[in-house]
């Protein structure tokens, strides 16, 4: 299961391309890439995306931000993405770990599984076709 | 029967099993006894919540236990029952209200019922619209907001 967080976080929650992090700074202890460049050049990740704590309050939001998680984390991960450009607070929300397990135990099942393994296998020919020397561990210890 | 006030010292005579739905009042009494005929303060509350809450708890007073979670099944926000959908016709305001209720009275089905709700109010709303229905400010600046919307342009549409 933290394999398929990972893998989906990486997935999900990132560039459709992700670059090969380029030293051991710019990745986290589960080997994930926190920094990522985007077509424009620019650096978004560590700026924008910090683990958000929930009992960090959104700046003058009506609801707290656990109860936000609550809500956010019932709209599927393919539409609530689109919301992290809502605020700093609630982007960090969305991008979290935390949030992103939440919303896999809402909506992956495993009969769901296996279609979830057929994107990923088609993502990682993308990956490979940019960086054909690359490892993806995360992507080739699930789908192998 | 079980006395509680709201905090604008409305007070309300429920029973225990309509009590017991909300943890926090149940921890109450478990603390202060069965003897003690003192109402429980609920000073985050206002009384006319407080009506909706007990409504709500009235409503589902005879509902067997929840069973256990079926793994196959999605826990979606469009599994929600015709009778709690009636129960959610509200203006936002009191929706707001009601789910801090729940947060505070810790009554997880009613705040999974309002947390459903306005899950699926958002769902067809824009970025703007959610930031207003929130009142949440945009801190991004126009450059960082457009390096999100270029990140998600495979979701954008959806």
């Amino acid at each position: 299961m933290a394999e398929l967080d990972r893998s989906f976080r990486r997935l999900s929650f990132s560039n459709p391309v992700p670059p090969v992090p380029r030293s051991h700074q710019e990745c986290n202890d589960e080997g994930v890439a926190l920094m990522e460049t985007s077509a424009t050049g620019l650096s978004t990740t560590n700026q924008l995306n910090s683990n958000h704590h929930l009992d960090q309050p959104i700046p003058n939001c009506i609801l707290p931000a656990h109860i936000l998680f609550l809500i956010f984390s019932h709209i599927h991960p393919s539409s609530v993405l689109r919301f992290r450009r809502v605020s700093r607070s609630l982007n960090s929300l969305l991008m979290s770990p935390a949030f992103a397990s939440s919303c896999l135990v809402r909506f992956v099942t495993p009969q769901s599984m296996s279609g979830l393994k057929a994107l990923m296998l088609k993502q990682r020919k993308r990956i490979k076709a940019v960086d054909p020397l690359g490892p993806i561990p995360e992507f080739d210890s699930f789908t192998s | 029967m079980v006395k509680i006030t709201s905090s604008d010292n409305q007070e309300f005579t429920i029973s225990k099993e309509i009590a017991n739905q909300s943890v926090l009042i149940k921890n109450m009494l478990e603390d202060v006894g069965e003897s003690d005929d003192q109402p429980i303060p609920l000073p985050n509350v206002s009384g006319a919540i407080l009506q909706k809450v007990i409504e709500y708890a009235t409503m589902h007073k005879d509902d067997p236990p929840p069973a256990p979670e079926d793994e196959t099944k999605l826990k979606t926000s469009e599994d929600i029952e015709e009778r709690d959908k009636e129960f959610m016709q509200l203006d936002q305001g009191t929706m707001f209200e009601i789910i801090l209720a729940a947060n505070y009275l810790d009554m997880k089905n009613l705040l999974d019922l309002g947390c459903k709700t306005v899950a699926n109010m958002i769902k067809g709303k824009s970025v703007e619209e959610v930031r207003k229905l929130f009142n949440i400010v945009n801190d991004f600046t126009p450059e960082e907001e457009e390096q999100i919307r270029k990140e998600n342009e495979w979701c954008e549409d959806r």
